[in-house]
């Protein structure tokens, strides 16, 4: 997050300022990132390159404080990959980038499985595996810092309906993670 | 010794998530130490992934400035040649996408300059086309009382014994006063006479028939032609009176409209039958 800066930083980018724009981009091109590969595996970079463009021509008229700016730029996001799942060019069950998969540990590597090593791709990996609809809303509440809300109002549910999909993602995270850790040996 | 302090057993039965708990444990605020039985993974997991940027999720900052400078100055271009072609009439589509490492593409003109020339040269041929009417009905080489020298499709067209007098318009079947200029006006000008051949009754001063609104031009005009008795037969009586055109308080008959569809229908014999009987 920016901070109280957001509204001169947004101000200066609008105008052309590329140092601003550089700020915008550094604090959220990474969130950007992870959440696109959770969806569009391999797309990732493509995606967060079109929703930029997009986002870049709509500086000049947004008009929000910092949280609003995040949620649009990841409205924007999930319309293109929305867009990107439509038109086919991805399988649907690719869910998992491969080489996002290559940082997870395999199962009997004791020293690898330690979930406080693990990167953030990784992490996020882990997340995709999960059914669609709960792994994108962890993902818009814990990568882009959203509030339920804003997610509700991305995604196009309830608030209450996102709630439901976060405690069960939650519940079926603990549990694949603790059954990992039962083949492995102990996470900690 | 607390409940923290103790290695966490992977056997032990989740505790169902109270909603204060979720939410910290959504937003990082939850310690995995302080975590429920079972959650402790589940919060280092979220937190990693919230965590700091990696270096190669950063790579794409040079190009991704490129692509905002490139846009910038797209945008200015567009912006100004938006002007320049307001000044000039035309409307511009832009999609505004900028030339740069990111896939974009420069302005493009959409569609509306195609479709602008279009309706010009219809309106153009339209002009043309009623200016030869009246060019034909008034002072051509076949004046109407004298019909077509032939006998043809067009001979009944302007010997149908109409008299100038009773008003013809020539805006109302201009098109159909092509006929003298030849054979060739498409699929309604030869004797076949176009969908709608034999169909339009056209008397006194009344303008044919109103055709469908979803017929094509060029059936309208074959009915216009057909209607100074340009079918098969119908040259063959140029001096058959005119029927009488009807006093201006008769309300037409509803079913006037479809009269050309249903006459159509029946074919040009029956048409023929019904003028001679007339």
């Amino acid at each position: 997050m920016i901070g109280p800066s957001f509204e001169a930083v947004l101000a200066a980018a609008a105008d052309g300022n590329e140092l601003a724009f550089r700020a915008l981009w550094r604090d959220l091109q990474p969130a950007l990132l992870r959440y696109l590969n959770a969806f569009a595996p391999g797309s990732g970079e493509d995606l967060a390159s079109e929703t930029w463009l997009r986002v870049v021509k709509g500086l000049a008229h947004f008009s929000g404080d910092e949280r609003a700016f995040r949620a649009w730029v990841f409205t924007v996001a999930r319309h293109r990959a929305v867009d990107r799942w439509r038109r086919g060019t991805r399988r649907h069950d690719e869910l998992v980038p491969l080489d996002a998969l290559a940082h997870l540990p395999a199962p009997d590597d004791t020293a690898g499985t330690a979930v406080d090593t693990i990167s953030g791709q990784a992490a996020v990996a882990m997340i995709a595996t999960l059914p669609p609809d709960q792994a994108e809303v962890v993902l818009l509440r814990v990568v882009a810092g959203l509030d339920v809300a804003e997610v509700a109002a991305i995604t196009g549910k309830r608030p209450g309906n996102v709630r439901v999909l976060t405690h069960r993602a939650l519940r079926r995270l603990a549990e694949q993670l603790a059954r990992q850790s039962r083949v492995g040996g102990p996470v900690v | 010794m607390f409940p923290t302090e103790m290695p966490e057993d992977p056997s032990q039965p989740m505790v169902p998530l109270d909603a204060d708990t979720a939410e910290r444990l959504l937003s990082g605020r939850l310690d995995p130490d302080d975590a429920p039985p079972g959650y402790a993974d589940v919060a280092r997991l979220l937190q990693a992934a919230a965590g700091p940027a990696e270096e190669a999720e950063l790579s794409g900052e040079a190009a991704a400035v490129r692509a905002f400078d490139a846009a910038q100055r797209g945008r200015l271009e567009v912006l100004g040649r938006r002007g320049r072609m307001e000044h000039s009439g035309f409307r511009v589509r832009s999609w505004g996408r900028a030339a740069g490492p990111l896939g974009g593409r420069a302005p493009v003109r959409g569609r509306g300059g195609v479709r602008g020339r279009l309706v010009v040269l219809a309106l153009a041929a339209a002009v043309v086309v009623g200016g030869v009417g009246v060019w034909t009905a008034g002072g051509g080489p076949f004046p109407r009382e004298l019909g077509s020298p032939s006998g043809g499709p067009t001979a009944g067209g302007s010997g149908s014994g109409v008299p100038a007098s009773q008003g013809y318009r020539p805006g109302a079947n201009g098109a159909g006063s092509l006929r003298p200029a030849g054979p060739g006006l498409g699929p309604s000008a030869g004797p076949g006479l176009g969908p709608s051949a034999g169909a339009v009754q056209v008397t006194g001063d009344r303008p044919p028939s109103v055709p469908s609104a979803r017929e094509p031009a060029t059936a309208r005009h074959g009915g216009d032609v057909t209607s100074h008795g340009g079918g098969p037969g119908h040259g063959a009586k140029p001096n058959r009176p005119a029927r009488q055109p009807r006093p201006k308080s008769e309300k037409p008959k509803p079913k006037k409209a479809k009269e050309p569809r249903e006459q159509a229908a029946k074919g040009p014999k029956a048409s023929e039958s019904r003028k001679s009987s007339d």
